[in-house]
């Protein structure tokens, strides 16, 4: 064809325009499918948070798991408060008494609180709470309602819980953010029935549900009957921004103000253009978790300890955390950091980094480079370990466990990595133990010391320890847990945390930072000492004249 | 005329039922057990007792083609089951997540025409030209690059250097731009190709030649002759971008964290939430095969020549 | 819907030997053959080890040294990038062979015998074509568990059914030409009509259709690197490379261009080779 004689007539893009009106409408049909829902800056004072995921604010029952962590405290409050390294703080219970035996826990609550829908707060209020959550075989992992015998109203602000045994980490539980706190008798249906379906969040904290988009947004407004001190803004919203990429530049450009924490992780790469941004600060504290491997012991060369020895001595922590992390937490020494209960600069030594070490110890366990290869052998056999991890909840943990790899590669041990996407990797933690090393991180803040070692280090003669165990480590837990006095808890604390050392029975990496990105026109920031409660929201101020 | 049609329509039933078995068999094949991830995912450590009984309950001791006449039976009743995750029922959840994940493809279907009609129709005309060549060279570049790039690309374009489009989530017109044209690149490519190879063909028919030398208006000769037959085939591209855009929905609503369906996917995989990736791969699955029937369908309307026999096979 | 004749054959068949005929198809060819070269000769031709971690010369620019700079842990992205060449390559070839090994018999068996076998076969091919592409592979690899055996049987599991397909339709056609049925009067075996008449005649398309999908093959692994069901680190697949890369789109903007662009110039030789290939053998839509 002559394509050539086309040519005299008209270019064909006149003829288009129909196409591109038609086209246009379309879009602009499909655009406007739903009404612009722009959050126009208005007076109200507003803050918006970047949540990693959805609230579940409209099933947010205090004594269930269903929702997000740092919810809960926004709706309700708990009896008492974790503070820093442990201290116990009042909140809703003024003061409380333990008998010398620490099986019964009473109660003085505060006189001036009420729900957040105008039910009085009062020594049933609590019963029924207490109610909703005792003995309930999902609970058993706490031993607060495992081991809870009754709940007794003594008078209309005192309230009374006896356990079969004493257990000194009762009211550090009582603190977590589920399912202990105090819910409204009137947030079930039929009110007050302890067995009642959950219709609505209704508490005593600071906030109370404004508005809920699910998986887009839930926002919280301040609570006119709170107790405490009155909000310093309107409106707390939080954005689900599941991307951590986006949600630095959301927090660039100002789309959210605050990110960071568990809420919603920020990746470590982007913090420098965080740092000083221009709309951008940090706000930071030493955190109360640690990364650190799991070492499993199925594997003959790690059940020898001077391997594990090896392994520790042979990662450089220094390293790790400026050079890896520039700084944005400490090199490890033992498995939990010193912001903890009864962990202290003595008891948590750890070992140094010494690449000459780790080849002696290896040499004496007999595994020697004898061909060469530069990966050293024993009866024939390359030192070679599988190092599990996972990237969707912690994406630095592949920079990790990629410098570990190149570092244990230097004394002569070949680590192969497997990423697991989340489900298999908790799999291979918890079930299969499919793995050689594991990337790991230590709980954090009211759950350490004992809940974190009796998830992971304790052994019955039923199950094995979930990440190391030993017979002397287990009775050393039962011990602290048994401990009726802070004194009698360090010394036996300074005995596991020893004991673990000596041992090697993993190998402590990077204690990281609790890391927020705030908008600068928000003063005030105030971080909380717990994870469930990483900043103290209702402090924060905004700057009027930004 | 009609037997070909009626055929066509029943062979539908067999890939139907295929459908449901591919479905059922992924969770078969899936590592662990649904009812231990059920209870986890609640943050229940499980003992042997109690998983014995939620797999009684749940129905998981029966053989196997029982328990796939039972799930089958429950879908047929469009009850899809209860979410691990939420705990909500699964066919709430795609109430829910739906329409954001339909109104993000419709506006990637139409951001592709509004790139490929033009550019095919331009190409065609220019065949051989540097505007053909231009043409062309974008539409390889469109479909050369990975989603999430372009989305990267996009975001720091739009979003960092110069803050003109919002970055995220469903909203207003403004918010549908960067995640359709994200989702719409490789599929305008594939939509500029086909109208430009349905063009050449159209103008090198004797029809064409006949109506220019009949010498009617341009525009009509144009519209009628050379873009119109080619629209036919293109019907036929629809169905399988359909599947396309759904698969990419996945990648473009993480990048852009829309609240669709895709996103519901991909936590339901991480979370290994069995109930959520059922339902979505079989409401997939069903709208790909059912869209893919309505094509025909109209492809049959439009073009009685047609014979249904021996299958289109085309490209994606 | 296709008229085969026997001279359009013998052109395809003519054409197969001399790809090269077509000036775009020819480039895309010689494209992939150089990547390949630089692929095979990465080991002597990489500066520095693609491995080796350097903690402190993390996020270098380009320099001499380091002709793209250091990625986040210091490595060579110049050497990352071309030791990345085969690890990029050899899945989705692999992938491909594979699939074609599985696709092409059983449509080419589907098509000659037809009958239950037929009707089977493409229930099957019809169900696993109903699930998007990308979908089944992120559904099979998020099960599976991420790794390159994974990805491969992910990748191969979800494309096998198109060319099935394809090449069923045409057996079906092929079968009815004259000089097939000329030949099957002569006696000659079903075993030697198909490889001697059928599956030549099916190679054009075939080829046209692999070299785009190998393309497209690479783009639904990258996919998979983004939602961190990728290759195991620290091996320097593009895809990987490029996700990784994503978190320095402001402080380093090179680490997601250079295995962007690598990815390009693949996908972009893939698209050429297909493109022209279908203009020189005359392949239809």
């Amino acid at each position: 064809m002559r394509i050539k004689n086309a040519v005299r007539y008209k270019a064909p893009i006149e003829m288009l325009k129909p196409w591109f009106i038609l086209m246009l409408a379309v879009i602009v049909i499909a655009g406007c499918a739903k009404e612009s829902s722009e959050a126009a800056p208005s007076e109200a004072k507003q803050i918006t948070v970047a949540s990693s995921t959805d609230s579940g604010i409209n099933r947010l029952d205090a004594a269930s798991y269903e929702g997000m962590m740092q919810a809960y405290p926004l709706i309700y409050d708990s009896l008492v408060e974790y503070g820093e390294k442990g201290e116990i703080q009042p909140a809703l219970a003024e003061s409380w008494d333990i008998s010398p035996d620490g099986k019964e826990y009473t109660f003085h609550l505060r006189k001036d609180v009420q729900f957040s829908d105008g039910t009085p707060f009062n020594a049933e209020a609590v019963k029924f709470s207490v109610d909703r959550w005792a003995n309930k075989p999902e609970h058993d992992w706490l031993l607060t309602s495992k081991n809870l015998k009754s709940v007794e109203v003594i008078d209309e602000f005192t309230v009374k819980l006896t356990f079969t045994k004493h257990y000194y980490m009762t009211l550090a539980e009582l603190s977590y953010p589920r399912p202990f706190r105090i819910m409204s008798p009137t947030s079930v249906e039929p009110a007050g029935d302890p067995e009642g379906k959950f219709v609505k969040a209704i508490g005593t904290a600071a906030w109370v549900q404004a508005e809920y988009i699910q998986d887009v947004q839930t926002v919280f407004t301040p609570n006119s009957t709170y107790w405490g001190d009155k909000s310093g803004i309107d409106k707390l919203t939080f954005k689900v921004v599941p991307d951590s990429q986006s949600r630095v530049l959301a927090a660039q450009n100002g789309t959210i103000d605050i990110a960071g924490g568990e809420v919603s992780k920020i990746p470590l790469e982007s913090l420098s253009l965080l740092k000083n941004g221009e709309k951008t600060k940090l706000a930071t504290q030493k955190g109360t978790a640690s990364y650190f491997l799991v070492v499993n012991d199925a594997n003959k060369a790690i059940a020898d300890k001077k391997v594990r020895q090896a392994i520790n001595y042979a990662v450089d922590k220094q390293s790790i955390a400026r050079d890896l992390f520039d700084g944005t937490g400490s090199p490890a020494t033992g498995i939990l950091p010193t912001t903890n209960a009864y962990v202290s600069e003595d008891n948590n030594k750890g070992y140094s980094y010494n690449p000459g070490m780790a080849k002696q110890l290896l040499n004496e366990a007999g595994w020697k480079d004898a061909n060469g290869d530069g990966t050293v052998e024993k009866e024939g056999e390359n030192l070679v370990f599988s190092l599990v991890l996972q990237t969707e909840e912690y994406p630095e943990w592949k920079p990790l466990a990629e410098a570990v790899q190149d570092q244990l590669s230097k004394v002569g041990i070949q680590v192969e990595l497997k990423v697991l996407e989340q489900a298999s990797y908790y799999d291979a933690l918890w079930k299969n133990k499919d793995y050689d090393l594991l990337i790991y991180r230590t709980y954090a803040d009211a759950f350490n010391p004992l809940s974190f070692l009796m998830a992971l280090f304790y052994k019955t003669n039923e199950a094995p320890a979930v990440a190391f165990g030993t017979e002397q480590l287990s009775s050393l837990i039962d011990r602290a847990a048994a401990t009726l006095t802070d004194e009698e808890r360090f010394k036996a604390y300074n005995d596991i945390f020893q004991l673990m050392n000596e041992e090697a029975m993993s190998v402590p990496l990077f204690y990281p930072d609790d890391l927020f990105v705030v908008n600068n026109r928000i003063s005030d920031v105030q971080l909380g000492a717990t994870t469930f409660r990483p900043i103290v929201w209702e402090k924060l101020r905004l700057d009027e004249q930004r | 005329m009609n037997k070909a049609l009626l055929k066509r329509l029943i062979w539908t039933i067999p890939t139907l039922l295929g459908v449901t078995v591919v479905t059922f068999a992924l969770v078969q094949l899936m590592p662990g057990d649904p009812t231990d991830i059920s209870l986890r995912s609640k943050g229940i450590i499980p003992d042997a007792v109690s998983i014995a009984e939620i797999r009684r309950q749940m129905g998981l001791d029966q053989p196997l083609i029982a328990q796939y006449g039972a799930w089958l039976n429950e879908i047929f009743h469009l009850r899809l089951g209860l979410s691990f995750q939420s705990g909500l029922p699964v066919t709430k959840e795609l109430a829910l997540r739906l329409p954001a994940t339909l109104r993000l493809m419709g506006a990637s279907f139409a951001v592709a025409c509004i790139l490929a009609v033009p550019a095919g129709i331009v190409s065609a005309w220019y065949k051989q030209q540097h505007l053909d060549h231009a043409v062309r060279f974008l539409s390889i570049l469109g479909a050369s690059l990975p989603h999430f790039w372009i989305g990267a690309m996009l975001i720091y374009l739009f979003c960092i250097r110069t803050n003109l489009l919002p970055m995220m989530g469903d909203g207003g017109i403004m918010n549908y731009i960067m995640p359709s044209i994200t989702m719409a690149a490789g599929m305008a490519a594939v939509y500029a190709r086909m109208l430009r190879a349905g063009m050449l063909e159209a103008i090198a028919d004797p029809h064409y030649k006949a109506a220019r030398a009949r010498g009617i208006k341009q525009s009509r000769l144009i519209v009628q002759h050379a873009i119109r037959p080619a629209l036919l085939p293109f019907i036929t591209v629809i169905g399988n971008s359909f599947g396309y855009f759904w698969g990419s929905s996945i990648i473009v609503e993480a990048i852009f964290s829309w609240p669709g369906v895709g996103r519901l996917m991909i936590d339901a995989i991480f979370n290994r939430d069995y109930p959520v990736i059922q339902a979505i791969t079989l409401l997939t699955a069903a709208c790909v095969i059912v869209v893919n029937l309505a094509v025909d369908l109209i492809y049959y309307w439009l073009d009685p020549r047609i014979r249904a026999e021996g299958g289109r096979y085309e490209e994606l | 819907m296709r008229n085969f004749n026997i001279q359009r054959i013998r052109k395809m068949a003519g054409a197969i030997g001399n790809p090269l005929g077509n000036k775009i198809a020819s480039s895309g060819l010689y494209i992939l053959l150089m990547v390949i070269v630089v692929g095979i000769l990465a080991p002597m031709i990489a500066p520095h080890d693609p491995l080796a971690v350097n903690l402190t010369a993390k996020l270098l620019p380009p320099s001499l040294e380091y002709p793209l700079g250091t990625d986040q842990m210091g490595r060579c992205v110049f050497s990352r990038i071309i030791s990345g060449t085969m690890a990029s390559l050899v899945m989705p070839l692999t992938a491909m062979a594979l699939i074609l090994l599985i696709g092409m018999p059983l449509g080419v068996i589907a098509g000659y015998y037809g009958g239950v076998f037929d009707r089977i076969i493409m229930v099957v091919v019809n169900t696993m074509l109903s699930f998007p592409n990308l979908l089944l592979a992120i559904v099979l690899t998020g099960f599976l568990g991420p790794g390159t055996l994974h990805i491969l049987l992910a990748v191969v599991a979800v494309w096998w059914a198109k060319y099935t397909r394809i090449v069923r339709g045409m057996t079906l056609s092929l079968k009815e030409k004259p000089y097939v049925k000329a030949s099957r009067g002569c006696g000659s075996s079903d075993v030697w009509l198909m490889f001697r008449h059928i599956v030549p005649g099916t190679v054009p398309t075939v080829l046209v259709f692999s070299a785009l999908d190998v393309g497209r093959m690479i783009l639904a692994i990258s996919g998979l690197a983004f939602l961190g069901l990728g290759v195991a680190p620290p091996s320097p697949e593009w895809g990987a490379m490029l996700s990784d890369g994503r978190h320095y789109l402001q402080t380093a903007p090179r680490l997601l261009l250079s295995p962007g662009l690598a990815i390009l110039l693949v996908m972009a030789a893939c698209n050429l080779l297909g493109e022209g290939l279908r203009d020189a053998l005359d392949v239809k839509r």
